[in-house]
């Protein structure tokens, strides 16, 4: 496990790079793989980075963090639906998902980080369970078991200077690119910002951190909403372009996938997450054009990671190369 | 766990791992390479692309493989009598998992990468809804088969280029209420599964029994998933009704007549059941279903020509009679190309314009494509179920006992917004 | 809402007491690994249904539900033999979360390979001739197999009673999930008391799986929807706690029961609101510590 120094002294030197190679990736992805797998990878990388500010560098395990993908999803879809506005101004859809996230962030995560470890992690499950049902149940509303569908396209207008309506899956794709990508570096500064290191250093001795005067409670509920505000900018995305909303963005087992992907990929890192989303995403949509039972390889690998490679992918690649 | 070893080991260990990574890389560029090669036509002239999908793991696999079944027999017969617009047609399978995000997926990938003129299958309603939203951005047919909720039929829901070959569940609830009023009863009961499916079959039931002079004495939602009937049998034996509507399917259909039985209600009342197909049948248990009405959409002992013709094409390919899902996904493929061939071009309002008002026949009698809202108007049957002692070989457990159909047993377009 | 017209209220109040002892079984082996090696057995759910099927196929073999029973039990039990040494023994240093994902991961395994031996869609399972009847009871009939089962479960949770309190392994165990490190420098082998109790765990999830399936037919799905019930039970029945497992399995059960004929369509809800709140105010339970 790399110590907290090391993260900010010698990640620091690559990333300019590192970033660019993925960003130079992801522009490129809708044309080396299926332009719908690209966009999840992209989607969930975002889903796996905001879970990975809770997972790798708080170590906390949240096991309902589908609660904030889904609520940013819904959230915007039903400004979507629901807010009679022009198309010029339902970009705004996405601040309303994020906000819908980052609110049951706020709410879920100052009650659930009463607890710690397992019971965290079981709370967590139970409050992502009662968001399910009331999407689930609540079918005026939110169309219950079909979800949401038909819903708008977004316009982009400079009156006089262009206007570009999203109706293309290619056109959403960048549009997505961009915004995952800006939120990647905003994540990035966060990280590895002094809040970033007061987190990691809370994962790490929690006690010692309290003694130095912080407030401690304070900080992770902070990282537990910024954990939810990106989750559900991701959520957004992801129903932005789907074009629809249904409960699977709400259910366990989406929450568990983010947690596999995490920790896949490397929790604590910063390209981990994405490349376990990757990974995930690449073995449950490729492998599963051969063969159905793409669950049993997912649960091997999720094993043989836990026992002896509990660093992810990248972890290990980070450890193998000095770091 | 840092891995600093002696210099010899983790420069070896280093070296292995850029080995297995490039070795991994390689594997995934083959593997997306082979991908995309499977993708490109084979042979002289371009093949014709179409997708089919249907939920081929998960609980309703059983009737999926059917309409797997009847896709492929579908494009087999259009090939072998020398192809679509003298051109190959090609299937691309797809398995959508009855999960909705799989589903449009799936759909993308099929339309976006492969290039597939039209897509056809579905089994779930939900399924279909949100694959009709894609398919309507795509312009590209989409013919779905399976029963669609009334709110994917609605003008501004539905495609212009979405067809449902199976019927809806507005015609399911009319033709069995019109059917019993008339066969079993007047006085009804009605429970039903608490979710879109079940509350929508309930809701137009009991609108065309009032409609029609008939009492509900008695209605009960009940969870989906429920083991325990109990309760809800009591109060209908209460209630002494002539009839006992179930809106349930799968192992809660089961459960619920198991129950029924154990409670002495075949013998005092008549027992319908909103919906089932010989495969489910078969697979629930045929003396469950013995002195019980059935909704079924097709039975192979219909007497129509070309049930005949289909029963024996189909137990030449698969050894067993076709049934309600396998019959859906072979209309539904047959329909699609016969309008694609009179349409002279895939091309997606081309080939509506075909289909609007088409008649046809390939297995149950006359059916029709309405042209405000695509679905396909035909015939609804109830059955009973057959005694084990009358059983007389494996796939003789019902009896048809009548039908209702036409346009009488569905909304008018303007009810549906058009 | 309907009538309570006494027979349905009655019939009820059994099928409470019926959903709830198997509730109570299953759990009591989830409370067991629990409080004893600090694992939430995320993948209990899978083993009930491994049970279910293993006896599904025996019967099917045999005819003979008894040999059905046995085998469901049996057959999990040792698959707990294969998970619990190879895989989970190097769970117990790190913190429980850990053995939560781990077992999450066999949760994937357990379902793809039944999914794999028996197929994706659900198969009824027929209620042995033998039981198949109905028992008066004044003013219903009601299912003898029911009564059979509660029967069977009441016996075997007894059975599981006696095993903790009067034999000397039952002691250790208990001694064990009071304090594991006590019991450690006591010199006792605590491996073997961990393989057992696991096993133990598993295959009484198994065996319930059994009994239960001629209620509930058979789909790979079903150890999902049960776990997170028993979930719920050994939170509120309080980790590691036999008697907290039984109370909270009836209550739960009754109070599943209840719902059906006083229909909340919030009832799954106010579960999640439970588990939660008994997380977060009491996470001992009823009964733990």
């Amino acid at each position: 496990m790399a110590t907290s120094q090391s993260l900010v002294s010698t990640e620091r030197l690559r990333p300019t790079v590192s970033l660019i190679i993925v960003a130079l990736l992801f522009v490129f992805a809708p044309y080396i793989l299926p332009p719908s797998i690209a966009a999840d990878i992209l989607v969930f990388s975002l889903f796996a980075l905001a879970f990975d500010i809770l997972f790798g560098h708080m170590g906390i395990v949240s096991f309902g963090h589908a609660a904030y993908f889904g609520l940013g999803a819904y959230g915007a879809a039903l400004f979507l639906t629901y807010a009679k506005l022009p198309p010029t101004l339902l970009w705004l859809s996405i601040l309303a998902g994020v906000l819908l996230a980052g609110g049951g962030a706020w709410v879920f995560g100052f009650l659930s980080l009463r607890r710690s470890g397992l019971y965290l992690a079981l709370i967590t499950l139970a409050f992502s369970q009662m968001v399910w049902f009331v999407m689930l149940k609540w079918t005026d509303v939110t169309g219950g078991e079909n979800g949401l569908v038909n819903l708008p396209t977004l316009v982009f207008q400079i009156p006089g200077v262009f206007t570009v309506n999203m109706n293309s899956p290619i056109l959403i794709y960048y549009f997505n690119f961009v915004v995952v990508f800006v939120a990647m570096i905003l994540l990035y500064r966060l990280l590895y910002s002094p809040f970033g290191l007061i987190i990691r250093s809370i994962r790490d001795n929690e006690e010692r951190v309290g003694f130095l005067g912080y407030n401690v409670q304070r900080y992770k509920l902070m990282a537990f909403i910024a954990s939810g505000l990106f989750s559900g900018l991701a959520g957004a995305l992801y129903c932005i372009y789907q074009r629809f909303v249904a409960l699977h963005t709400l259910d366990w087992i989406m929450s568990g996938d983010v947690v596999l992907m995490t920790l896949i990929g490397g929790g604590g890192t910063y390209f981990g997450p994405i490349l376990g989303a990757a990974i995930y995403i690449g073995i449950r949509d490729i492998i599963s054009f051969y063969t159905a039972w793409w669950r049993i390889i997912v649960g091997v690998i999720l094993v043989i990671v836990i026992l002896f490679f509990r660093q992810g992918l990248w972890g290990m690649i980070n450890t193998l190369r000095g770091r | 766990m840092t891995a600093q070893g002696e210099k010899g080991g983790k420069v070896s260990r280093r070296t292995f791992l850029k080995a297995a990574g490039a070795g991994v890389a390689v594997a995934a560029a083959a593997g997306a390479g082979y991908y995309y090669m499977s993708t490109q036509p084979v042979g002289e002239k371009p093949p014709i692309k179409v997708g089919i999908m249907f939920p081929l793991t998960g609980v309703y696999s059983g009737n999926a493989r059917k309409q797997l079944d009847g896709a492929r027999l579908a494009v087999k017969e259009i090939n072998d009598e020398g192809g679509l617009l003298g051109r190959p047609v090609q299937a691309f399978e797809r398995d959508d998992e009855l999960n909705p995000g799989v589903a449009v997926r799936r759909a993308r990938e099929l339309v976006e990468s492969v290039g597939v003129e039209a897509l056809i299958g579905c089994l779930g309603a939900h399924i279909v809804h949100v694959t009709n939203d894609y398919m309507k951005t795509t312009g590209k047919p989409y013919v779905a088969s399976c029963i669609p909720v009334v709110e994917t039929h609605k003008s501004g829901v539905r495609g212009p280029n979405t067809f449902f070959e199976l019927p809806s569940t507005i015609q399911i609830s009319f033709a069995l209420a019109d059917w019993s009023i008339e066969n079993l009863g007047k006085k009804c009961y009605v429970i039903y599964a608490d979710y879109a499916w079940g509350q929508e079959m309930f809701k137009y039931l009991k609108r065309r029994l009032d409609e029609r002079g008939a009492e509900v004495v008695g209605t009960d939602p009940f969870p989906l998933g429920s083991t325990d009937f109990a309760p809800f049998l009591t109060r209908v034996l209460n209630s002494n009704p002539e009839v006992f509507a179930i809106g349930a399917l799968g192992t809660d259909l089961v459960n619920c007549l198991k129950q029924a039985a154990g409670f002495g209600m075949k013998e005092k009342m008549k027992i319908l059941a909103l919906n089932n197909t010989m495969t489910d049948t078969l697979a629930m248990g045929v003396d469950v279903f013995s002195g019980v009405y059935s909704f079924l959409d097709f039975y192979w002992q219909l007497e129509y020509p070309s049930t005949k013709n289909m029963l024996e094409k189909w137990w030449k390919a698969y050894n067993e009679p076709p049934d309600t899902y396998g019959i859906g996904a072979y209309n539904a493929v047959r329909e699609w190309a016969a309008a694609v061939e009179r349409a002279g071009t895939t091309e997606g309002s081309a080939v509506t314009v075909e289909l609007e008002n088409h008649h046809y026949d390939w297995s149950k009698g006359d059916e029709w494509w309405r042209a405000c809202d695509g679905q396909s108007i035909q015939e609804c049957f109830v059955g009973i179920g057959k005694k084990p002692s009358d059983v007389k070989e494996k796939y003789d457990i019902f009896e048809i006992q009548g039908s209702e159909g036409g346009e009488e047993i569905m909304v008018s377009c303007s009810e549906l917004g058009y | 809402m309907a009538e309570f017209t006494l027979s349905s209220l009655l019939i009820s109040l059994l099928n409470g007491v019926s959903f709830g002892m198997i509730l109570a079984l299953v759990a009591m082996g989830l409370a067991l690994i629990w409080g004893l090696m600090e694992i939430a057995n995320f993948a209990h759910g899978n083993f009930y249904a491994l049970g279910a099927y293993f006896g599904y196929s025996t019967y099917m073999m045999t005819g003979n539900f008894f040999l059905a029973l046995a085998v469901g039990f049996l057959g999990v039990a040792l698959s707990g033999l294969v998970v619990e040494p190879v895989l989970l023994r190097r769970m117990y240093a790190r913190p429980p979360i850990e053995g939560l994902l781990l077992m999450y991961g066999v949760l994937l395994i357990i379902f793809d390979l039944i999914e794999m031996t028996w197929g994706s869609v659900g198969i009824p399972f027929s209620i042995p001739k033998e039981l198949a009847s109905y028992i008066d009871i004044g003013v219903i009939e009601y299912p003898s197999y029911r009564i059979f089962q509660i029967a069977v479960t009441a016996l075997l949770a007894l059975g599981l009673w006696l095993f903790l309190r009067g034999t000397r392994i039952g002691l250790v165990i208990r001694a064990g999930v009071q304090d594991r490190q006590m019991v450690e420098s006591l010199g006792v082998n605590v491996n073997n008391v961990f393989t057992l109790t696991f096993c133990l765990g598993v295959g009484i999830a198994g065996l319930a799986g059994v009994v239960s399936a001629p209620l509930f037919s058979l789909y790979p799905a079903m150890g999902n929807d049960i776990l997170i019930k028993c979930f719920v039970v050994v939170i509120l029945g309080g980790i590691g706690s036999f008697k907290g497992a039984v109370y909270s399995g009836l209550i739960l059960g009754m109070a599943s029961s209840i719902s059906t004929i006083v229909w909340l369509p919030l009832a799954d809800i106010v579960i999640y609101l439970f588990m939660a709140a008994f997380l977060l105010l009491k996470p001992g339970g009823l009964f733990g510590e």
